[in-house]
């Protein structure tokens, strides 16, 4: 593409804004047209914050984007009967030591593991169709680099990669809260509980940045959003919100530009979208200029969505029963053992609501605000979603927080309930999926966000997809956007 | 091993059914047009799809069959060998062509359930094939990794025919004979009532066997067809043995979770929802309604219990071999998925072996009013006690969970998956080994290739076969 020239980038959601952003320093000139009323997609929605920061920007992507943001680790505090086990970079404090130990030793191991598969995220994943023969020596390429982990860790990693967390967790440490915190991290937003074979991976692809831990951007996720969304319009790209998109104009399958709800036809030779796969391809896009194949491929994604996220404005700040409060620092992971995030699964495997949630929850004590997130909330609940099942997501969500927090019934002046089915209607995702589509060893790398569309490039020449949906999927990370627009700058096609 | 020739008659499988709670089924033909037939009284889409997922499978099992045939290379080691075995899958792979290796990629990593999804969409058919996905292990049809199990039960071959199941007259027993006899035909002896207490082993190397009764044998091979934690845990001194070699070993997982019912009966039961003299119930009948309630099953297992609506694999095996009864008599063999071997409260004592057996028997007289009053005599096999009789650790009839840490180079543990063990000169050949479970001889066939290599031998397996 010629400098100056127009792309229309789809979805203000922060690997929207990093897709933007990294085209706009390329001398292109991105419109980032966003349905929703506030940029930052889910991570900026004013109603409900992210209950903490899912792991954070790679740094290269921050650098290609000329932005500076510090962040700051947080702790993990995993509320017990006994009292608060937490988790920071330097220590484990409240657990029992022997299991303490076994936790540090096990992930300072998958540490050095996810390290060494870093390599395959920030870059399309091996291509299975074009050169074929070389792409399987690229990976065997990669293979040679997992080589410097040293026989045994390498062994132990071709053994794990593929397995689940709840075996490594019986291996290694045990069940308990430190489990717990592990089981969260190894299943947060999709729909596997601590059993099913490929949570390792997951895991392992959440430890290849920042070693797992989580991180705030200091001063708020909106220092992050608004960073984002400088680095556009700095350099002249421009962002309109309250703009949908209702279609991808096409002649002769060549993209031509969108059409707004409202009528209005934007043209432009190059669409980049970060909306969920199946949004762009079937509902702007439309099967017509698809071929059968393609189209039951996309359709049959894995895409459910188990994650509700619950906002409370609080009256003051709630406590553990030690009478500690959190603080905005802080990460609280609300489970007791692998065992009940395993046994929440079950519930929601069948569209039932658990009898205890898994929760991560965030306390924002400037605004005084808890932010949750209620793992194993399905999607679609048996009976459907109606003002008395959410009453009773709600009732049950606060019943967990009284456990943990006392009084907590008390203290909450409002509360704000969004559960998957209103994140697909808000965010246009199928099954309210954080991930864009579930992130299982079936739908990752090439094989993300289905077999035929792993590079980027769709069959629509000007497509593009920079979403959670592409390689290598969802979290804060960035890379599917920052992915997505190398792949449009290098004219790459499908 | 020319199995025929010593005595082995296989029957093929003809068919089989599932019932469902409103006395409806779904009936399985390994003859092609009955099956459609079947399928079409179902659904016109199904039965047309079904000539898609046979391909599939088909094809996964061709790409995966001379896979089992072959020693696992070893990954980390990369000696010539490995390196020349790993290419020669990586080209076999890549011979696919790229929409299969994609295919192939999600056949080895999905649950059976999403890769029937794909093609089905009345339950009951996909109850019905969901079993073999799921028979033997501990994971319910949603887990994935579970549509590759299905392969170790389409694995079979009768005379041929790829994905053939077979019955042995005489029961499975009459296999072990014949492969018996024909060991003895060339030279071999087999000693019954010889149970080994260790394996003698100095400086590193294997010196022979020493058995409960005292007996010793010199040998500097020993081959031992138990699973690797009772090769190595109970009959090896693990002073012999390096720290990381037991540590894998004592992880290595079994994970029983089927239990076993041999039923005698007094005459053929009766099938509510079948119509008289169906001829499929001379095959394997089934029990359940759709996936989720073989997921509930297992969900029930995993907190420690049996099911309380177990997957039942039912069988009438008199049916087709009347050898097995007196005259007029019939016996049925029900395996039962899914049962813990060890039960989260209490034991597995006659109590609860009788409740077990009673969950089972209710089920199964749901759908035919007539088979508790037939029962003459029942024996119940818990995971445990299949362990006690048959010396499977767990009573896992895989000798080792087929989740993919277990399984290539990975089993039964990484470093030693070449049938090979610290020990110089003692060997595995058993079904904890690659290529696992089914009775399928793989394991067999592969160590023996091994060993010969080792002992300056060639062998050929195409010339053995």
């Amino acid at each position: 593409m010629k400098r100056g020239e127009r792309v229309i980038v789809i979805g203000a959601g922060h690997n929207g804004l990093i897709a933007a952003g990294l085209l706009a320093k390329r001398g292109l000139k991105p419109l980032v047209l966003e349905a929703r009323g506030h940029v930052g997609g889910m991570m900026g929605d004013p109603d409900f914050r992210l209950s903490t920061m899912p792991f954070a920007v790679w740094p290269q992507v921050l650098r290609a984007l000329g932005i500076d943001v510090a962040f700051e680790p947080m702790t993990t505090l995993v509320p017990t009967p006994q009292g608060v086990v937490g988790i920071s970079t330097e220590q484990v404090v409240g657990a029992e030591d022997g299991q303490a130990a076994a936790y540090r030793a096990l992930m300072s191991r998958l540490e050095r593991q996810a390290s060494a598969l870093s390599g395959l995220l920030l870059k399309p994943p091996p291509n299975l169709a074009s050169s074929g023969f070389g792409d399987l020596l690229g990976l065997a390429g990669t293979g040679l680099k997992l080589r410097g982990l040293g026989k045994t860790e390498l062994r132990d990693l071709l053994r794990i990669v593929l397995s689940n967390i709840h075996d490594l967790i019986e291996d290694e440490i045990g069940d308990g809260p430190l489990a717990a915190a592990l089981a969260v991290d190894a299943t947060l937003g999709s729909a596997m509980g601590p059993r099913s074979p490929g949570t390792v991976l997951t895991l392992l692809l959440r430890m290849a940045r920042n070693r797992g831990m989580r991180v705030m951007p200091k001063g708020g996720i909106d220092i992050l959003t608004g960073k984002l969304e400088n680095a556009v319009m700095a350099c002249g790209g421009e962002i309109r919100t309250n703009a949908p998109v209702e279609r991808i104009l096409v002649e002769g399958d060549r993209v031509t530009g969108v059409q707004l709800a409202g009528g209005e036809i934007v043209p432009s030779a190059a669409v980049l979208s970060s909306a969920a796969p199946a949004t762009t391809l079937l509902d702007l896009l439309g099967p017509q200029h698809l071929d059968a194949e393609f189209v039951r491929r996309c359709r049959k994604t894995a895409s459910t969505g188990m994650v509700a996220r619950i906002d409370f404005d609080l009256k003051d700040a709630p406590r553990f029963s030690g009478g500690t409060a959190p603080s905005g620092k802080d990460r609280i992971v609300i489970a007791e053992s692998a065992a009940a995030v395993e046994a929440a699964f079950n519930a929601a495997k069948y569209g039932e609501l658990p009898k205890q949630p898994v929760m991560e929850a965030h306390y924002d004590d400037r605004n005084r605000r808890l932010s949750v997130s209620a793992q194993f909330i399905p999607c679609s609940l048996k009976g459907g979603w109606k003002e008395e099942s959410r009453r009773a997501l709600q009732r049950l969500v606060e019943r967990e927080l009284a456990r943990v927090f006392p009084g907590f019934g008390s203290l909450a002046a409002a509360a704000r309930l969004m559960t998957a089915q209103d994140m697909a209607a808000a965010y246009r995702v199928p099954g309210g999926h954080w991930h864009h589509g579930e992130l299982r060893i079936d739908q990752l790398l090439m094989l993300r966000p289905f077999d035929g569309a792993a590079h980027y490039a769709m069959p629509v020449e000007g497509l593009y997809l920079c979403g959670a949906g592409a390689h290598p999927g969802g979290d804060i990370s960035g890379a599917p956007g920052f992915n997505g627009a190398q792949a449009l700058l290098a004219g790459r096609r499908r | 091993m020319e199995l025929p020739k010593f005595g082995l008659q296989v029957i093929p499988y003809e068919s089989g059914a599932t019932f469902d709670s409103k006395d409806g089924y779904f009936a399985y033909f390994s003859d092609h047009d009955a099956l459609r037939r079947e399928l079409m009284r179902h659904s016109p889409k199904d039965a047309d799809n079904y000539e898609q997922y046979a391909r599939s499978v088909m094809r996964q099992c061709k790409f995966i069959k001379p896979l089992l045939m072959r020693t696992a290379p070893d990954p980390v080691r990369l000696r010539p060998r490995d390196v020349s075995e790993l290419a020669y899958i990586l080209k076999r792979f890549h011979g696919l062509g790229p929409r299969e290796m994609a295919e192939t990629i999600r056949f080895w990593t999905m649950s059976i359930a999403e890769y029937l999804d794909q093609y089905f969409e009345t339950s009951i058919i996909k109850a019905h094939l969901a079993g073999s996905g799921i028979i033997g292990t501990g994971l319910g049809p949603y887990s994935p990794g579970t549509a590759y199990v299905l392969l170790h039960h389409y694995m079979g071959e009768v005379d041929g025919a790829i994905g053939a199941w077979g019955f042995a007259r005489g029961g499975m027993g009459s296999i072990s004979k014949a492969l018996a006899r024909s060991f003895e035909a060339s030279g071999g002896e087999i000693r019954t009532d010889s149970g080994v207490d260790r394996f003698a082993i100095r400086n590193g190397k294997v010196r022979g066997i020493v058995l409960e009764n005292g007996d010793e044998y010199e040998a500097r091979t020993v081959v031992s067809g138990m699973d690797v934690r009772r090769t190595f845990i109970d009959h090896t001194d693990e002073r012999e043995l390096p720290s990381d070699f037991l540590k894998a070993v004592r992880r290595y997982r079994f994970r029983g979770s089927s239990g076993k019912l041999n039923i005698a009966l007094d005459g053929m039961p009766t099938f509510s929802g079948a119509p008289k003299d169906a001829r499929f119930l001379k095959g394997d009948l089934h029990f359940l309604d759709d996936m989720e309630e073989i997921e509930r099953a297992y969900d029930d297992w995993k907190a420690g219990r049996w099911s309380v609506s177990p997957y039942v694999d039912f069988l009438i095996p008199t049916q087709i071999d009347p050898t097995m009864a007196p005259p007029g008599k019939h016996y049925a063999t029900v395996f039962v998925q899914y049962a813990p071997y060890e039960l989260a409260e209490g034991q597995w004592d006659d109590a609860n072996r009788e409740a077990f057996a009673e969950t089972v028997i209710s089920k199964i007289a749901r759908h035919s009013p007539d088979f508790r009053k037939l029962i003459v005599h029942k024996e119940v096999r818990s995971p445990l006690d299949i362990e006690r009789e048959t010396g499977l650790t767990e009573g896992n009839i895989f000798q080792g969970e087929l989740t993919f840490d277990q399984l290539l180079f990975n089993r039964p543990v990484p470093g030693y998956a070449q049938y090979r063990s610290p020990v110089r000169g003692l060997y595995m050949c058993g079904s904890s080994t690659h290529p696992g479970g089914g009775v399928m001889g793989a394991p067999g066939a592969n160590a023996a290739r091994e060993i010969l290599a080792d002992l300056g031998h060639k062998f050929d397996l195409g010339a053995a076969a």
